[in-house]
């Protein structure tokens, strides 16, 4: 009986897609050095996200650690990043550049597993993760659950250009274009939320409407 | 368990307080009542002065509170106060800066990620 309650606790259990990256995020900053990743393989990393976000020019790139002090605290990721770019056609392109980047180093996608290490795996897979981008997106429109959301970072907004979001697990990537930043003011909702964690109803108060 | 002539609160800055639902998105059949996540269309019943948003005006919102109890995966059931709805646009960008109160966690597996970061309390 014990192995039955057991194997459908697990089942039930929702695989914990925050609390591998925290471990992850918390041992890597301690010891420097990158650990050995046997699942964690479709999450993107910090220093990679932002490698990428300088790599395809994105402005005013900011994190912030939202993971233990924040109110967003025990269920939602460990970062919140936010970059700027200039236009609709320029924030899709940074989303697809971290979704290739997420498809490309940690979840060689499709049925030919690239050898292990060398530098070889980018021109091994190119085309296949390209494929991934694109059919990536189309799948991730529909509703997610379970073990799907897991293996590839969602993204939302794709479409509209205007504010792209992509989830991947740990750390919360959000693409907007200049004007939609300036209207949705998110840097003040996790600054603020640093200082005071208990002012819900006080928000709407202070935070004005900045159209 | 939201239906049409359902109101319902307004969980965000966006300037309206009351809403009215009018359709369920995605409601096929005889009736499908909507609950947390899903999109519905809706009237403005009420709204503050000097906003954008007016009264009588259709938009569409997602439900992010039901009285109706909601069971998450993980077996926790969550059940709230009031009927409450996010206004988004057709493009799923929320309408307003800011959303008020707790969130559930289930609305980022149903790509409402942006709604869940702007919310100061995630379940």
């Amino acid at each position: 009986m014990l192995p039955a309650v057991r194997s459908g606790a697990l089942g039930r259990w929702r695989p914990p897609p925050l609390l591998l990256p925290r471990l992850l995020s918390s041992s890597s900053s301690s010891a420097g050095a990158s650990p050995a990743r046997p699942q964690a393989a479709a999450l993107l990393e910090l220093p990679e996200v932002e490698k990428v976000l300088r790599d395809v020019r994105a402005g005013d790139v900011r994190v912030f650690p939202v993971g233990e002090g924040g109110l967003h605290g025990s269920t939602c990721a460990d970062y919140m990043v936010v970059a700027t770019g200039r236009s609709d056609w320029h924030v899709r392109n940074i989303a697809q550049a971290l979704l290739y980047k997420a498809c490309t180093t940690l979840n060689p996608p499709l049925p030919p597993p690239p050898p292990r290490g060398g530098g070889d795996i980018h021109n091994y897979n190119q085309r296949d993760c390209w494929r991934f981008v694109r059919l990536g997106t189309s799948k991730i429109k529909q509703k997610q659950k379970g073990s799907d959301r897991k293996l590839m970072p969602s993204v939302e907004g794709q479409q509209a250009g205007k504010w792209v979001v992509i989830d991947s697990g740990s750390i919360i990537i959000h693409a907007l274009e200049e004007r939609a930043r300036e209207y949705y003011d998110l840097e003040s909702i996790w600054s603020k939320e640093m200082s005071s964690n208990t002012s819900v109803q006080l928000i709407p108060d202070s935070s004005g409407y900045n159209i | 368990m939201i239906q049409p002539q359902t109101l319902l609160n307004v969980a965000d800055n966006s300037g309206a307080r009351k809403l009215m639902c009018i359709r369920v998105i995605g409601a096929a059949g005889n009736q499908r009542y909507a609950r947390i996540g899903d999109v519905i269309v809706a009237v403005i019943k009420d709204a503050v002065p000097q906003m954008p948003l007016e009264r009588s005006e259709v938009i569409r919102a997602v439900i992010v509170r039901t009285c109706k109890e909601f069971k998450c995966e993980d077996g926790i059931i969550i059940r709230y106060d009031d009927n409450a709805a996010v206004i988004i646009d057709q493009k799923g960008n929320p309408k307003g800066t800011r959303v008020f109160g707790a969130i559930a966690e289930e609305l980022r597996e149903l790509n409402f990620t942006k709604i869940v970061s702007l919310a100061p309390e995630v379940l």
